[in-house]
Parts: C-alpha cells; sequence; structure tokens
C-alpha cells in the first residue's frame, strides 16, 4: 500500500497521498503493534509463538514497502533534498531499531530469526522459526541498508548542489 | 445420517463421524476424487499438505475435519481449513449435494468450530489427506477469511449492501480530480521505479513531514557496512539448505509466501548489486505452478504480480532478457485478479476470493495490493486504466472508511459493508459495525 501511495503521488503529485502514507505508518508506530519505545514491531501472537504462516511474512511484507515508499520519495529530484532527508530520517529510527532486534535479539545460534523480534535475546526463549519468519528479519535488515544507501545518495546530491552554487 | 454412497454419483464413499464438540456436527467425506484444500496440521509448518486420505482413518480425540466437496461444483466448495496453535477452524464448506443428503438446513456458518489441538495430535497421528486429482502444493487459508468467508456459495445470490448515493459521488468526484492531475503531470509513466522523475508541482518543491506520534528511542548507530554484512549473512541463510534450485522455492512456505519471499531476494539482488541469486530468481519463475496459482485468491495472485514487475525491474539492470517474461507473467496475473475488482457491493473494494469463493468479502490487503499492483503496472505498461485503477481504489479505500480511527487499516469488510478489526491488532474475529458513508439504511 505504501509504496502504491507514492508511486500515485509519483504521478499525480497530490501531497495528500503522501501525508496519507506517513499517517499510516506513524499509526502503526504509535499502536499496540510497537508495544514500546524501542521501536520493534510485535504481532500479538508473537510472545505466545501463536503466529501461523501468514503472521510470520506480515512483519516483513511492512518493511518491504515501507522501504520502497522511501525510495520512491528519495527519488523525486523536484523535490528539496533537505525535505526528503527529512522524511527519511523521520523513519531512521524506527527501521533501525528493528534491524538491530532481527539481528541481537531474535537471531538463534543457527543463524536464523525467529518469530518475535523484542524479548528475551537469543537462546534464552523458544521461538517460531520458520523460512517465513527468517524472511521477515531479512526485510528489516535489507530496508535498513536501503535506507542508509538512499540518505548517502541524497548527502551526495546535496554536496554537489552546494558545490554546484559556489560555481555560480 | 449418511446416505450410501450409492445414492448419489460420484461421491465413492460417505463415512460421517459425529462429535458433540460445541454444537456443530462433524463430517468427515472421504473422496478421493475431490479436491480438499491445503490442511495444515502442524500449525503452518506445511505438513500434510496437498495430500489425499485414501482410507477413512478416524480423526484423532480433538480433532475437526470438515470436507465437504462435490465434483460438479467443486470450486465452489472448497473447504477452508485454518489451524493455529490450538484450534482448527473450517472456514467454509458447503455443498448443494451434501446439504440434500443432511435433509437439514445447514447454515453457512456449519462448520465454524473450534477446537484444542490433543498433546498426541502430531502431524503423524492425523489422517493424511491426499488428493488424487492434483498433486501441487496448496496454500491454505487465512485465519482472517472466518468470518468475511462464511457467505459461501449463497452469498453470490444473497443480498448484498450496495453504497450510499453520497459515497458514490464522493468517489467519482475524488477519481476525477486526481486523473485531471495525473493528466496534468503527463509524465510517461513507462519506467519501471526510476529515479529520473519530472516534477511539475503546484510551486511546491517540500513536503509535508507529518509530526511523528510517537518517538522511538534510536538504537547504538552502527557502520551501514555492518548492516549490510548482517543483510549478506541472513540472505545466504535464506538461500541455502531451505531452499531448493529444482522448485526455485522453499518446501515449507506456501504459495503467497514463497513468492514475497523471491521478492525479497530480487531486492536484495537489486539493492546490493549482488547478483549470485539470479539464478534462484529464474528457477521459481520456471517452476511455479501458474495453473494452481491462477485458481487461488486475488491477494495471491497480486503478491505474483508484485515480485514479477520488482523481479523486471530487476533484470532491466543486469540482466535484460527476463524483463519481458516477467512483465508477461505480472500482466497474466493482474488480468487475472482484475475480475475481483466491484463496485455493485460498497461502491468498491477487492474480493478476497476468486468468483464463488470467499467472494463475500472484500479483504483490507487485497485492495490494497490491487492498488500497488496497477500503479506499478501503470508504471510498466502505459495504461491509462491501469493508473486510473489504482486512483480509484485508493480514493475508494480512503473515502469508505477502511482506515479506522486509530489511523490502521481494517480487515476487511463483508457484503453488508460491515468491517471487521485489524487483525494484526486485535487477532480476534471481532466485528465492529462502522458507521460512515458506506452504510445505506
Amino acid at each position: 500500500m505504501l509504496s502504491g501511495l507514492s508511486g500515485l503521488y509519483k504521478h499525480t503529485e497530490d501531497f495528500g497521498l503522501i501525508e496519507a502514507a506517513q499517517n499510516l505508518i506513524d499509526s502503526v508506530v504509535a499502536s499496540p503493534l510497537v508495544p514500546t519505545d524501542s521501536g520493534v514491531l510485535v504481532e500479538s501472537c508473537d510472545p505466545s509463538r501463536t503466529c501461523d504462516q501468514d503472521q510470520w511474512m506480515f512483519k516483513g511484507v511492512f518493511f518491504e514497502h515501507l522501504g520502497y515508499f522511501l525510495a520512491d520519495i528519495a527519488a523525486l529530484e523536484g523535490l528539496e533534498v533537505s525535505s526528503r532527508r527529512d522524511l527519511l530520517e523521520k523513519y531512521r529510527g524506527f527501521i533501525a531499531a528493528n534491524a538491530h532486534a532481527v539481528w541481537d535479539v531474535a537471531r538463534g545460534e543457527d543463524g536464523k530469526v525467529g518469530n518475535w523480534w523484542a524479548g528475551p535475546g537469543g537462546g534464552e526463549i523458544e521461538r517460531q522459526v520458520s523460512v517465513e519468519t527468517h524472511g521477515s528479519g531479512v526485510a528489516a535488515v535489507c530496508c535498513v541498508v536501503r535506507l542508509n544507501r538512499l540518505l548517502e545518495s541524497l548527502e551526495q546530491a546535496n554536496s554537489t548542489g552546494r558545490k554546484e552554487g559556489c560555481a555560480d | 445420517m449418511g446416505p450410501p454412497a450409492a445414492r448419489r454419483p460420484g461421491i465413492r464413499e460417505f463415512v460421517s463421524t459425529r462429535r458433540t464438540l460445541s454444537g456443530p456436527r462433524i463430517f468427515l467425506l472421504q473422496c478421493g476424487i475431490f479436491k480438499v484444500d491445503h490442511f495444515r496440521p502442524n500449525g503452518g509448518k506445511g505438513a500434510g499438505r496437498g495430500r489425499f486420505c485414501p482410507s477413512p482413518t478416524p480423526l484423532p480425540s480433538g480433532y475437526l475435519l470438515i470436507v465437504a466437496l462435490s465434483t460438479t461444483i467443486r470450486s465452489l466448495t472448497r473447504c477452508l481449513i485454518s489451524t493455529r496453535e490450538d484450534r482448527f477452524t473450517c472456514l467454509f464448506a458447503l455443498c448443494l449435494r451434501f446439504q440434500r443428503f443432511n435433509r437439514g438446513p445447514l447454515s453457512n456458518t456449519l462448520l465454524c468450530t473450534m477446537t484444542r489441538r490433543s498433546s498426541a495430535g502430531s502431524a503423524a497421528t492425523l489422517p493424511t489427506i491426499a488428493n488424487s486429482t492434483t498433486q501441487e502444493k496448496r496454500r491454505g487459508s487465512k485465519g482472517s477469511c472466518l468470518c468475511g468467508c462464511t457467505g459461501g456459495i449463497t452469498a453470490l445470490w444473497r443480498k448484498r449492501m450496495s453504497a450510499s448515493p453520497e459515497l458514490k459521488i464522493q468517489v467519482d468526484q475524488g477519481v476525477k480530480s486526481m486523473v485531471e492531475k495525473a493528466q496534468q503531470v503527463r509524465k510517461s509513466g513507462l519506467q519501471l521505479y526510476s529515479s529520473a522523475y519530472l516534477f511539475f508541482a503546484d510551486g511546491r518543491s517540500n513536503l509535508n513531514i507529518v509530526p511523528p506520534r510517537r518517538e522511538i528511542r534510536s538504537p547504538p548507530t552502527i557502520n551501514s557496512e555492518h548492516h549490510f554484512t548482517r543483510l549478506k549473512t541472513l540472505m545466504q541463510t535464506l538461500q541455502g539448505p531451505g531452499f531448493y534450485l529444482d522448485s526455485g522455492s522453499y518446501p515449507s512456505s506456501c504459495q503467497w509466501t514463497s513468492t514475497v519471499l523471491t521478492t525479497l531476494v530480487i531486492d536484495y539482488s537489486h539493492l546490493t548489486g549482488d547478483h549470485q541469486y539470479l539464478s534462484h530468481i529464474v528457477a521459481l519463475f520456471n517452476n511455479q505452478e501458474v495453473p494452481s496459482l491462477l485458481k487461488q485468491k486475488n491477494d495471491d495472485k497480486l503478491w505474483v504480480v508484485l515480485t514479477y514487475l520488482r523481479g523486471a525491474a530487476y533484470a532491466s539492470t543486469h540482466d535484460p532478457q527476463w524483463v519481458q517474461p516477467f512483465l508477461d507473467r505480472a500482466l497474466l496475473f493482474y488480468n487475472s485478479a482484475s475480475a475481483g475488482w466491484d463496485e455493485s457491493t460498497c461502491g468498491g473494494g477487492m474480493y478476497w476470493g476468486p468468483r464463488g469463493w470467499c467472494w463475500s468479502y472484500k479483504n483490507a490487503v487485497t485492495t490494497e495490493l490491487w492498488i500497488t499492483a496497477s500503479m506499478g503496472m501503470y508504471e510498466a505498461f502505459g495504461e491509462e486504466s491501469m493508473l486510473e485503477a489504482a486512483i480509484r481504489g485508493w480514493v475508494w479505500f480512503e473515502k469508505s472508511g477502511m482506515i479506522n480511527d486509530q489511523g490502521l487499516i481494517n480487515d476487511g469488510l463483508d457484503r453488508y459493508c460491515k468491517y471487521l478489526s485489524p487483525k494484526a491488532a486485535t487477532d480476534v474475529e471481532t466485528t465492529e459495525r462502522r458507521p460512515g458513508l458506506i452504510i445505506r439504511v
């Protein structure tokens, strides 16, 4: 959905779409799906290990599409670089928090990422592990890698812009 | 109560077992010629999938299995079995012939019930369900369909709620205004997620950053290269022993998750330029069960569309020979899913199921996927109708009240346009009637 909205924005330039997308993301971040200010996304079935195959995948889908959305925004060359960067920065803490939790908390000794990214770390508790839970972990880490690259490219664009400005 | 099988051609054997768990009668129809939907006795781990029961094995205590299907209308009468850790829920199993056998009124929700798994109830003790007519992998149903799907076959001719005239007007106006904006923008629309977009904004060059509703404590900053190394390691695990190159997939995944996982592999490859997994992506393309997937629900089809749109974008940067095959696959599934968009009930929205199956339920995720896929398809194919589908999808989605007061998206709405709570937020099948424009009273 998020990437659908940024796509629509590109073709209609209706700023309301970007605000709607932010509201959707912000609502998730403010909802019980993120139980604490540490920012880690948790499905209600996670702690009790009662998630089904679909629920294992949902967190991954969310971060996948959040990444697409931010990539679309970063590529909007008609917008001020600072404006695009501010939007990306807004979600950096949230994305990084989840990517860290995937690696530090949810990853088991065999290197596979389990379902619950919060809670006690590593081997202390048993988590549901499947190709889907691992894939969701991949998506969160992929999202932070994407975000870092987008921010770097914006930084570059900014410095190039400044240089051009100086030349004038 | 089970009549002799001979009385009805097409049903070879009919075994009924009755249990008295919370009311509903429980039947086991043993019918090798019938289709049985994916059965996940092991809480979704895929055991027992796609197999058929050759003999009428009694179910272990505490289990329910309800299968009621007919040969002539079997596409309408699949039994959807959802499993959670502690229960099986049969979402919908209604068969007209079956109804005649029973000589009693069978409500559509007949088979919605739950039971606790017995401790001995491992996959090994369950009857194997095998399908002699098909060996293809079947994916399981979703728990969230529980309420929405109960309309079943009869929902096809049952009364539905149309949208209020006010909603229709609002949607039409919203669509018109956005289509006009799109025409003003006049972009080529033929660039696949390219960064080269022209910009004709109405004098604005800044985004409005909505203040966050919650401040997240930032984790310790680490070098971005560290994240990349971690990603590479996780990807190696994902594409390691659990991945099968001969199928291009993971045996324990179901159809929608396998296509989403492949999208993640595509994203990784596109983002990092690490091309070692291209053969894995192509393997899924070559081995995906297309005929089976085309019979699946609309969300499954739309996930496939998104996979190959992303795949084509990636291939265009690395190995262009795959661009056209990937786009062809995306178009095939997009066209197949497009029949699910309907405005006669509730003014819009995408049905979750193909016609006759979950046809009474408009699922939020499916509608969102429709919007996203339509947008991506427009960028790939440049057809105006695709852009308009995306615009109409979003305008309806926003105005119909699908987004609730907390800003979260409801799970979907039934044929009375009644909203179902977000599954993820509540994880219970509660329903909540939302006052809104959509309900005509």
